[in-house]
């Protein structure tokens, strides 16, 4: 039987940084899946992650999410935002993103995703899910990650963000 | 390329039982993922909270939760670890839980968190769905991880547990 889930890439940061980027990332398997965990450098507040595909930051992403930080859980999103919201992150608490992308190779069709992520401590713990559409039929060949405008703070050493491949046959 | 998703052990149970051990976990994977399909005897219940337990320890353990049993959501917060959901006594017969929790940095110093999904269908109403984070505060290996009912209930016939390894090799 084939294999059909592979390892990409994977990358354990040794310096903090702001963004992180897989390029080059081979078309020859169905769906990712992406793993990521870490911390980030801000003392007060979370950090969230986002994505963004082949260098896209304009207004080309639609998301839908579910949170909870405590109280009753409560929907968010957005139809034209800058990137693809998966995860947060704290300071001295790992949080963890699982992402989902689904027909990543494929040119005929919008790109969705799914992420569930969480943070258990820090200034600000929280949990939640949510699906990113990504407008664009191209496929995808480079993966940013990288903080939201606006926020502060940086991934500090250790994150580690892994990309696996999944083949359909 | 190497192989990097491989089933290290699985049980279904042929009776009722208190609950599966997967024990003497290799540490030679990055992460772990733990599918369930499951259901209890919990009397007078549609689901069930499915219970973890690394190495026979209760300690350092955390867990953040998003709950909706389809009329109402809510949030919570335990000091163990809820993640995912079984069907229970008043459940449809035959209808089972699933639940998936995928375990990062297991063999690692660091905190063991993962991530969970869960769902309790009833074939009717009181279905149920459970989203989480769950931490385990310690620096040793997760070598065994049991899998129980939260409140004490017997695990089902056919209940079913495979856990996985994952290798984050090139």
């Amino acid at each position: 039987m084939p294999a059909t889930y592979d390892c990409i890439a994977t990358t354990t940061l040794s310096s903090t940084s702001t963004s992180i980027v897989f390029s080059s990332i081979p078309q020859t398997y169905t769906d990712l899946v992406i793993i990521f965990t870490g911390t980030n450098t801000t003392n007060n507040n979370a950090m969230s992650l986002e994505m963004e595909f082949n260098s896209d930051s304009g207004g080309n992403y639609s998301y839908c999410g579910i949170i909870e930080t405590g109280s009753t859980p409560t929907g968010n999103g957005a139809i034209n935002y800058n990137g693809a919201s998966v995860g947060a992150t704290n300071r001295n608490s790992q949080g963890i993103s699982v992402i989902n992308i689904i027909g990543y190779s494929n040119t005929s069709t919008f790109k969705s995703l799914t992420a569930e992520y969480g943070t258990i401590n820090g200034p600000e713990p929280q949990s939640g899910a949510s699906v990113t559409m990504w407008r664009n039929q191209s496929a995808i060949n480079t993966i940013e990650f990288n903080r939201p405008a606006g926020q502060t703070g940086t991934f500090d050493v250790g994150c580690t963000f892994t990309i696996y491949g999944i083949k359909k046959a | 390329m190497a192989i990097t998703f491989i089933a290290i052990a699985t049980t279904e149970l042929t009776s009722g039982a208190a609950s599966i051990t997967f024990s003497s976990i290799p540490a030679t994977y990055t992460d772990l993922y733990l599918v369930i399909s499951g259901r209890t005897n919990r009397s007078g219940a549609i689901q069930d909270n499915i219970q973890l337990i690394y190495n026979g320890s209760t300690s350092s353990q955390a867990d953040r939760r998003i709950f909706s049993d389809m009329s109402s959501i809510a949030s919570f917060t335990d000091a163990l670890l809820y993640p995912g959901l079984t069907t229970a006594n008043s459940a449809t017969g035959s209808v089972f839980g699933s639940t998936m929790v995928y375990i990062t940095n297991y063999a690692t110093s660091n905190s063991k968190v993962s991530v969970s999904q869960g769902t309790a269908e009833n074939n009717a109403s009181g279905g149920a769905m459970n989203l989480g984070v769950e931490s385990w505060a310690n620096s040793a290996a997760i070598t065994s991880i049991q899998i129980s009912s939260r409140h004490s209930a017997t695990l089902q016939p056919s209940t079913t547990a495979t856990l996985y390894g994952i290798k984050n090799t090139v």
